[in-house]
C-alpha cells in the first residue's frame, strides 16, 4: 500500500513539475512589413500562444525571437499562425533544440505533437544546442519551399510533419 | 487646358507630391507607409485586435466652421477580415430639406445647423491576395459598406463614410509596399438610398412639402503615396514614427432627381437641366498632403489638408482640415 502511495506521489510530482526545455528558442522572420506597429501586431500575436514567454522583435530586419515557458508544449504550425494572425507572412522559423533533454535519432525525433526530420542525417558528435530551420508548407515563401524535396525518412511519427535544415 | 496651364496652376500640389516622391526612392533609408490619414490600405487588421478612432473633418464655411465627427471601432474578425463600424455626427446637416429645396439656394451655404448624430456606417474589408516579401508587398482586398444616416443632405455627390447619405457601398482595393515606396489605389461604387424627407413649406402656415431625393449613383477613386521621414532606423517601439503622404481622393458622380409632392400629384417639375449646379454630376479630384506621428508604435495621430485640385466638391468647401487619432488594443487570451 505504501508503495502504491509513492508512485501516486511522484506521479502526480512529475505531471506539476516543469520538464526540462526541448526547444530553447525560435527565430521568426516576417515577410509583408516595414513599420514599427507591424511588428508590434507580430509580437503581440505571438504573446498570445500559450507557450510564449517572451518575445523580442528586431524592427530592422522584421524578426523575433520567442522564447518559450519551461516545460511547455510548443507548435511550430501555432508559431507560423500567429504571424498570419497578425497579417503577415513566414519568412522563416528557426528552431534552436536541446538534444540533451530530446535525445535525437539519427533521421527523426519528436517534441510533443510535431515530428521533425533531418535533411541531412545528424551526425553521430553532435553540439548539445542546434539550431535549423524548420521546413514546411506556411513557414516559409512557397518559392523556397519548391527549393526542398520533402520525404520522411526514418520511424519517427506524430500528428504535424516538418523538417530540419542545418544552419 | 494646355499642359503648360495644368501645371501652372497645379504648381503647390504638384511640388508637395514631388516632395513625397523625391524622399521615396533614391538612396534613403526611408521605409513606406500604408497607414494612409483618409484612405484605407488593403492591408487587414489583426486577428483579435481591437482599433478605435476618432476623426474629425473640419473647414470654414461663411461665419462659422462646418464639423464632421465620427468614432469608429475596428475589428480582425480573422487574419483577413475586418470589421468597421462608425457614428457619425455633424453641424452639416437639418432635420428637413431647406425651403423651396432645390429651386432655391442649393447648397445652402451659411446655414446655421445644430450640431446632430447623423447616423452609423458599417464597413468590412477582406484581403484576398498577398504576396509577401521581405519589406515588401502587394495586396488586394475587395470591401462592402453600407450606412444608415437619417438627416439630410443637400447635394447630389453621396458619401456614405461622413454620414451625408444611407447607401452601400463597395470596391477594390491595390496596395504595393516595396522597400522605400507604397501606393495604394482604391476603385469603387456607391449606391445612395433615396431621401424621403419633407421641406418646409415657404408659407408657414402650410403644411410641409413630401420631397423624394434621389442622388447620383457615384464612381470613387482615390490613389495614395505614403513614406516614413522618422526615424531613419528602427531600434525601439519607443522611437515616434514621423509619416508623410499624399492622397489624391475623387469621385464621379450622377445628377440627383427630386420628387416634389412625393406621392401627390402636383403641378411642378423640374428638368435636371434646370437644378442648381450641386444637384447636376460632376467630377472632381482632391489633393490632401498628410502628416502622421505614431507614438510609441500604437498610436497614431494624423493631420492632413484637402484642396481642391481638378474640378471641386459641392459637399464642402476648401480647404479641409482633418485630424484623426487611433490606436489599438489587444487581447490576451491566456
Amino acid at each position: 500500500m505504501k508503495w502504491r502511495f509513492l508512485l501516486f506521489f511522484f506521479m502526480a510530482l512529475s505531471a506539476t513539475v516543469p520538464g526540462k526545455a526541448q526547444v530553447l528558442q525560435a527565430e521568426v522572420g516576417v515577410n509583408g512589413l516595414t513599420c514599427s506597429q507591424c511588428s508590434r501586431n507580430v509580437e503581440m500575436e505571438l504573446r498570445k500562444l500559450a507557450f510564449v514567454q517572451k518575445v523580442d522583435m528586431n524592427l530592422e530586419h522584421t524578426s523575433g525571437v520567442v522564447l518559450f515557458k519551461r516545460g511547455s508544449r510548443v507548435s511550430v504550425a501555432e508559431l507560423a499562425q500567429a504571424v498570419v494572425n497578425a497579417g503577415f507572412s513566414t519568412r522563416y522559423i528557426r528552431l534552436t533544440f536541446d538534444f540533451k533533454a530530446i535525445r535525437p535519432g539519427r533521421k527523426c525525433f519528436t517534441v510533443g505533437q510535431d515530428v521533425f526530420y533531418f535533411l541531412q542525417p545528424l551526425p553521430a558528435q553532435h553540439p548539445e544546442k542546434m539550431t535549423f530551420q524548420v521546413i514546411g508548407k506556411g513557414l516559409l515563401p512557397k518559392k523556397a519551399l519548391k527549393q526542398f524535396v520533402l520525404t520522411p525518412a526514418g520511424d519517427c511519427r506524430a500528428k504535424e510533419k516538418f523538417y530540419l535544415k542545418a544552419i | 487646358m494646355g499642359p503648360a496651364v495644368f501645371f501652372r496652376q497645379k504648381k503647390k500640389e504638384l511640388l508637395c507630391l514631388g516632395m513625397v516622391l523625391f524622399l521615396m526612392p533614391g538612396g534613403h533609408p526611408l521605409l513606406a507607409q500604408e497607414l494612409f490619414p483618409l484612405s484605407e490600405p488593403a492591408s487587414t487588421i489583426p486577428k483579435g485586435a481591437l482599433g478605435i478612432r476618432l476623426f474629425s473633418e473640419n473647414y470654414r464655411e461663411i461665419y462659422q466652421w462646418r464639423n464632421m465627427t465620427y468614432l469608429r471601432l475596428m475589428y480582425g474578425l480573422a487574419p483577413r477580415l475586418s470589421v468597421y463600424g462608425s457614428i457619425i455626427a455633424s453641424n452639416h446637416h437639418g432635420d428637413k430639406l431647406p425651403v423651396e429645396f432645390p429651386f432655391h439656394n442649393t447648397p445652402e451655404r451659411g446655414k446655421i445647423y445644430p450640431y446632430k448624430f447623423n447616423g452609423f456606417w458599417l464597413y468590412g474589408k477582406y484581403r484576398f491576395l498577398s504576396l509577401d516579401g521581405p519589406k515588401s508587398h502587394f495586396r488586394m482586398a475587395g470591401y462592402l459598406s453600407g450606412s444608415r444616416v437619417k438627416t439630410t443632405h443637400h447635394e447630389t455627390e453621396p458619401n456614405l463614410e461622413d454620414g451625408d447619405n444611407s447607401g452601400l457601398g463597395f470596391g477594390l482595393i491595390t496596395t504595393i509596399l516595396k522597400d522605400k515606396f507604397a501606393a495604394s489605389l482604391t476603385a469603387g461604387g456607391i449606391l445612395p438610398f433615396v431621401n424621403k424627407n419633407v421641406a418646409a413649406d415657404p408659407v408657414n402656415t402650410l403644411p410641409d412639402v413630401p420631397e423624394n431625393v434621389y442622388y447620383g449613383k457615384a464612381f470613387v477613386y482615390k490613389l495614395s503615396f505614403g513614406c516614413r521621414l522618422l526615424p531613419v532606423h528602427y531600434k525601439n517601439y519607443e522611437q515616434g514614427n514621423l509619416n508623410l503622404y499624399a492622397e489624391f481622393i475623387g469621385m464621379t458622380y450622377g445628377a440627383a432627381r427630386v420628387d416634389i409632392f412625393a406621392g401627390r400629384p402636383n403641378e411642378y417639375y423640374l428638368e435636371n437641366e434646370q437644378y442648381p449646379e450641386a444637384l447636376k454630376g460632376a467630377s472632381y479630384i482632391d489633393f490632401s498632403p498628410g502628416l502622421q506621428y505614431i507614438y510609441r508604435s500604437n498610436l497614431r495621430i494624423d493631420a492632413s489638408v484637402t484642396f481642391r485640385w481638378l474640378g471641386f466638391s459641392y459637399a464642402r468647401l476648401y480647404p479641409v482640415y482633418s485630424i484623426g487619432i487611433q490606436r489599438y488594443f489587444y487581447f490576451d487570451k491566456k
